[in-house]
């Protein structure tokens, strides 16, 4: 399953790459093209020429975009709440906080749950790959944003460069878990040993999923 | 890959470097949000087919659909917030919205924040340079200033045992095991449908970003998204 699951990886990089030498002919050259004034709705314009890539509709003018609009949900890296929230009204807090406020309200209750992960399988957190303590996990954590490089390639985790942004195709359960659980070989609780299997879920992209090197990149609704 | 080469190579980062990872996405996190057009699934950024953009995708609702299931509809009363924090602070530099109405879908930005756009109430600028609207479940835009723009319903990227994971947290006496091993762990996504909306940024209007806070040595911009209630 991994082994497949990073050649599909691979190969969705070879595309990307090899898309960005010919793009030129894309397939969506026309006699004519499309324009905001050919008196025809198209090239995703909301009216006839007028929306989408053209100016705003008259109606637009008309759509009400006044009041304010006040946070329900926040997200950055993926799973943060969902793993590391204490509870149901602490995961509620964590929601209507902003990054600015993160670190210091939600550190201490992030360790304790990456302490309490171990506890329930009768150990003790250990220093992980990049020697972290749970402490400083914690703290790490708790500043939940999700960094992306305008000026490198894009990666959750490929074997040399870590967090400059998340592709679709990034297993960031597994990442999160082998910095977790894996202990300093990053292999702790592999399922080996009588030990539990804590360091993958096991399960890598959907090869179904059609994705493109185009975008929007996500594949049509099944 | 290996595992083994993976380790390796994380072994070999600086600690900072960590700053970050983390665990399976946000569906289904929390009580005040779940199920609601406001519970946001997932986050991605990444570099554009183009090189020199960044896409920025927001997923939501948090429980996603199977094949053939209705669409849900995008909630009117729920504003879509790109937060891009260009200098390092954790404070948004600049925000990107999107918000429906009546089957399209509005863009208002990127545009530089002031103090009624940042933090956690906002307001929606119609004056920003760059807007766009697209047809939501229609065609995707680019517009003449080089900025991409979809929504619509899509197939879910994201991949994980999140049953099992449910286990896990309850411990040996539910898992004894943890994870199942790959020919029993199973993908709750699979073959599932979210709502997405989908935007590519040319980096020229964004720049460079600021030094990775993990200190890679990387400059990035620190990115998150909001939803938003009326």
């Amino acid at each position: 399953m991994k082994i497949f699951k990073y050649t599909i990886l691979s190969l969705f990089a070879v595309a990307v790459l090899a898309s960005c030498g010919d793009d030129d002919d894309n397939g969506n050259v026309v006699a004519a093209d499309p324009t905001c004034s050919d008196g025809i709705q198209n090239q995703g314009e909301t009216g006839v020429d007028c929306g989408g890539p053209c100016t705003p509709c008259e109606d637009m003018g008309t759509v009400d975009f006044s009041g304010t609009f006040t946070q329900v949900d926040i997200m950055g890296r993926p799973g943060i709440n969902t793993v590391l929230g204490i509870s149901d009204e602490r995961k509620d807090d964590f929601n209507d906080s902003t990054p600015a406020e993160q670190g210091a309200n939600f550190a201490a209750e992030f360790t304790d749950m990456i302490n309490g992960y171990h506890t329930a399988y009768g150990a003790e957190y250990e220093n992980n790959i990049l020697n972290l303590t749970a402490d400083q996990m914690g703290s790490i954590l708790a500043l939940d944003v999700l960094q992306v490089a305008p000026n490198a390639p894009t990666t959750y985790f490929d074997g040399e460069n870590v967090l400059t942004g998340r592709n679709l195709t990034d297993d960031v359960v597994d990442v999160s878990l082998v910095l977790l659980f894996g202990g300093a070989n990053g292999d702790r609780f592999d399922g080996d040993d009588g030990l539990p299997e804590l360091v993958s879920d096991n399960v890598g992209f959907d090869s179904t999923n059609a994705i493109t090197t185009s975008f929007p990149y996500m594949a049509p609704a099944n | 890959m290996k595992k083994s080469k993976l380790i390796a190579a994380i072994g070999g980062l600086t600690l900072a470097a960590v700053a970050t990872v983390f665990i399976a996405a946000d569906h289904i996190d929390s009580p005040s949000v779940l199920n609601g057009g406001a519970d946001i699934a997932d986050l991605y950024a990444f570099e554009g087919e183009n090189p020199d953009n960044t896409v920025f995708i927001a997923t939501l609702p948090a429980m996603t659909l199977p094949a053939g299931s209705p669409a849900i509809d995008f909630d009117e009363s729920v504003l879509v917030e790109f937060n891009i924090d260009t200098t390092g602070d954790g404070v948004e530099d600049f925000v990107l919205q999107a918000i429906p109405r009546d089957g399209v879908m509005y863009f208002f930005g990127p545009y530089a924040t002031t103090a009624d756009t940042t933090g956690k109430v906002s307001t929606i600028d119609t004056n920003a340079q760059y807007q766009a609207s697209v047809n939501i479940n229609g065609a995707p835009v680019t517009s003449t200033d080089g900025l991409s723009y979809y929504a619509g319903t899509r197939n879910d990227a994201f991949f994980f045992d999140f049953e099992q994971f449910n286990n896990v947290k309850q411990g040996p006496d539910v898992a004894p095991n943890g994870f199942d091993q790959a020919d029993e762990a199973s993908d709750l996504f699979s073959g599932l449908n979210v709502n997405a909306i989908v935007v590519e940024v040319p980096n020229s209007i964004l720049g460079d970003g600021a030094p990775h806070g993990a200190g890679t040595g990387v400059d990035v911009y620190n990115v998150w998204v909001e939803t938003k209630r009326q």
